[in-house]
């Protein structure tokens, strides 16, 4: 019985054992990607910039003959418009035969940090629509679209198709042409998107049999493989997916079995999601050097357009951005934009470039603009509460624009407390920023009822601001329990008057004003370590001059005027 | 009705507006919670116009200018403050009601004119001067800000040169300021010395200190002048 009894429970045991095994297969399944090709990578890259570049030009100056482009790497012909097709340039070329066949050909080397660059860009714009961006190199991006339900808002297949439309959607803002497919795992996914078979949302069942009528080239095999199968006869997917998986691993090794599941359409492998780099940048290169602001701004709407798609695929904005004019024919100058709260909106980044560049001189036109993020911060401007403006923000942007182009940077404020005793440091200056209020952020308790008192002083008056404990110096009765309302930017030297041992008038600028009252001392000393300063406070009651904040300096026993109480 | 009866009706209609989209009011006016300021302007200080605090240098007027700023950016709205003097202590704003992260100061680079000497009384405007009553006009224009304070020193007769050369009265200059505060809708306070020059205000206040603390006497409404009392 004992024997029965553990026999079942070791049946029970090795039942678990199966279930643990075959969870973690689960989880590991292939996830559904959307594949996203931009085919001709290169020319797509070129041609972009030439419309964006051309958009700047007025019409009347653009000369009308534009040269065919074709892409060349290593002296071949790798891509080519189809206007050079048509006059006999074919990829495989090489340079010198596309040239013979059309003469007004324009080559152009192949640049991969510049592709690379452009996926980059459309990689952080798709991150709008899927957290798991991969970057597959050379032309390919693969997004997960396993929550392509709750995306779009749609079930099943209708969800991913609606999703692969919002990807091309999202390109051609980019200005880019692409191809999508989507399908379970990322390697079929990817070889319907090259070869053009994702019309429609694959279901998994389906895989292999979409996969049987792709050429062989769409599993994109190690070179020496696939020459070695190609050797055999077979020609298409389907042709090696019936093959049986031994033969090919006995004979291609772990490869040989990859490549056998691959042409099943079993991919199990995970997308490597993209990690987005901390600040991007977005140039163009204009056509021709333009010298007034109008085709500028023009140019740099694209830009704007593709740099505010980035940051927006990433969920995040900027509240400071660098524009780099580049001059012709040499010299660049730097134009820092401030911006009231973090963003990712091209009407508002305009609105403030438009004021920006209003107040630039340029020693020369401008051939190019680079605007690169100089800060990402989480953004805000689009998630409004329901009593909050977008037009008053956009107010506030152009307003501080102005004054920072007019003024300059850092002409207009927000005072932050500092806690420190020595006075004319009690608070910092730092950016404005159109920051939503917090409800903490009322005014300081019991100054409300003091304001109510007629004719007194009620601010004087008022608590001291709560949770400013001083951390350095020392300081004495009354405290910071009142401040003036204004403090020099330098003390005034004053000469004091006393009879019997008492102030009674204060000599400012060669003039006796008599004093009519006179409050207890407040002692304010610190910062020995540094910049010691050791000063007696009072306030002053002044004929004439009204109610001043004098202090007598113990290092010296002169009297200065620091402030009035105005 | 009670003064905190027709506060909450005040934030009640101004919520409302904006839950509308409403552009910028430019109708009513601010108390400032002041006894003496409030019984000489029962209406408050305006919206969409200027009013004028005049002063000595420790009259109180900043103070009273505080606390209409303080109420009139209630919970959510923004303030803006021209400081051309470049005196404007913080800490005692804050102590006054206002919250710090929703008040933009304002100072133009260059050389502060001096408190309270003669030096207002100057011809000669200096570049900060210039630059901070076109910051005012600019800040006053946005509609960006529920209240804007302008402190800024202009004598009278004081002629002001653009950054194109030419050359226009103060006067001129501040009529400007009007126009500005009604199509920005803001509560407009300028701050004044005696002896300085002001824009055409819709109220004009005197405020100085007494032994018993502010006092406060209404001034003729209207043209620009010099105000009645003494330079220091």
């Amino acid at each position: 019985m004992q024997l029965e009894l553990s026999a079942i429970g070791a049946g029970e045991a090795r039942a678990r054992q199966v279930e643990r095994e075959a969870a973690p297969r689960r989880a590991a399944s292939p996830r559904r990607v959307l594949a996203i090709q931009v085919p001709d990578v290169s020319l797509q890259r070129i041609q972009r910039a030439r419309r964006a570049a051309a958009e700047t030009v007025a019409a009347e100056r653009r000369d009308g003959r534009e040269r065919p482009v074709a892409i060349a790497r290593e002296g071949r012909i790798v891509a080519c418009e189809p206007l050079a097709r048509s006059m006999g340039v074919r990829c495989g070329d090489s340079t010198v035969q596309a040239t013979a066949s059309c003469a007004q050909l324009e080559v152009i080397l192949q640049d991969d940090v510049a592709d690379r660059a452009l996926l980059v860009g459309l990689a952080e714009a798709l991150m709008s629509l899927s957290p798991v961006v991969e970057l597959a190199l050379p032309d390919t991006l693969l997004v997960d679209a396993s929550a392509a339900a709750v995306v779009t808002n749609r079930a099943g297949t209708e969800g991913e198709a609606l999703l692969a439309r919002r990807a091309v959607d999202v390109a051609a803002d980019m200005g880019l042409h692409a191809r999508v497919a989507v399908a379970t795992g990322r390697g079929p996914a990817r070889a319907l998107a090259r070869h053009g078979a994702g019309d429609r949302p694959i279901p998994s069942a389906e895989t292999r049999a979409a996969l049987a009528k792709l050429p062989l080239a769409a599993l994109e095999l190690p070179a020496a493989m696939a020459e070695r199968i190609a050797g055999l006869g077979l020609r298409d997917v389907g042709a090696l997916a019936a093959l049986p998986a031994e033969t090919l691993a006995h004979r291609f090794g772990p490869a040989g079995l990859a490549a056998a599941r691959l042409a099943s359409g079993d991919d199990p492998s995970p997308l490597v999601p993209y990690v987005p780099e901390a600040l991007p940048l977005e140039e163009l290169d204009l056509e021709a050097p333009v010298e007034t602001a109008e085709p500028l701004l023009f140019g740099l709407k694209r830009v704007c357009d593709r740099l505010a798609a980035r940051l927006a695929g990433r969920g995040v904005g900027t509240c400071r951005l660098v524009l780099r004019l580049r001059l012709d024919p040499r010299g660049e100058v730097e134009v820092p934009v401030a911006l009231a709260s973090p963003s990712a909106s091209t009407s508002r980044w305009m609105l403030v470039l438009r004021e920006r560049l209003a107040t630039v001189r340029l020693d020369a036109p401008v051939r190019g603009v680079v605007l690169t993020v100089g800060e990402v911060a989480a953004a805000s401007a689009e998630q409004l509460a329901l009593d909050e403006s977008p037009q008053q923000l956009a107010a506030v942007d152009a307003i501080l624009a102005r004054l920072a182009a007019r003024l300059g940077d850092g002409s207009g404020f927000v005072a932050e407390p500092v806690d420190r005793h020595r006075p004319e440091a009690a608070y910092r200056a730092v950016a404005f920023r159109a920051r939503r209020p917090s409800r903490s952020a009322a005014p300081v308790a019991g100054v409300a009822g003091a304001v109510t008192v007629a004719g007194a002083a009620p601010v004087e008056d008022a608590a001291p601001v709560a949770g400013a404990a001083p951390v350095e110096g020392a300081a004495t009765a009354p405290s910071a329990s009142y401040r003036p309302t204004r403090l020099l930017s330098r003390p005034r030297p004053l000469i004091a008057e006393g009879e019997g041992g008492r102030l009674t008038a204060l000599r400012l600028d060669g003039h006796a004003h008599r004093i009519l009252d006179l409050s207890p001392p407040e002692r304010l000393s610190g910062e020995w370590w540094a910049n010691p300063y050791d000063r007696e406070y009072r306030r002053v009651e002044v004929e004439t001059l009204g109610s001043c904040w004098v202090y007598r300096d113990a290092s010296d026993g002169r009297f200065w005027l620091h402030g009035f109480f105005d | 009705m009670q003064p905190a009866q027709k506060q909450v009706l005040e934030d009640l209609r101004e919520r409302i507006r904006r839950l509308e989209r409403k552009p910028a009011r430019s109708s009513g006016g601010v108390e400032s919670g002041w006894g003496c300021i409030d019984a000489i302007a029962p209406g408050g200080f305006p919206r969409g116009a200027i009013a004028e605090l005049t002063g000595a240098p420790g009259s109180g007027k900043t103070a009273v200018a505080i606390a209409v700023v303080a109420r009139a950016m209630g919970e959510r709205s923004l303030a803006a403050w021209i400081d051309g003097r470049s005196e404007l202590y913080a800490p005692a704003v804050q102590i006054g009601g206002i919250d710090l992260e929703r008040l933009l100061i304002v100072r133009p680079a260059g050389e502060a004119p001096l408190s309270p000497s003669g030096s207002v009384l100057n011809r000669t405007v200096q570049a900060s001067v210039r630059q901070s009553l076109w910051a005012a006009e600019a800040v006053l224009g946005s509609g960006a800000f529920a209240a804007v304070v302008v402190d800024v020193p202009v004598a009278s007769g004081a002629r002001i040169t653009s950054d194109w050369g030419s050359v226009a009265s103060a006067e001129a200059v501040l009529r400007r300021l009007v126009g500005a505060a009604e199509k920005g809708g803001a509560t407009c306070i300028w701050l004044s010395e005696p002896g300085s020059c002001a824009p055409p205000a819709r109220l004009r206040i005197e405020v100085s200190r007494g032994r018993d603390g502010v006092r406060a006497r209404p001034l003729a409404r209207g043209v620009s002048a010099t105000v009645a009392g003494h330079a220091a």
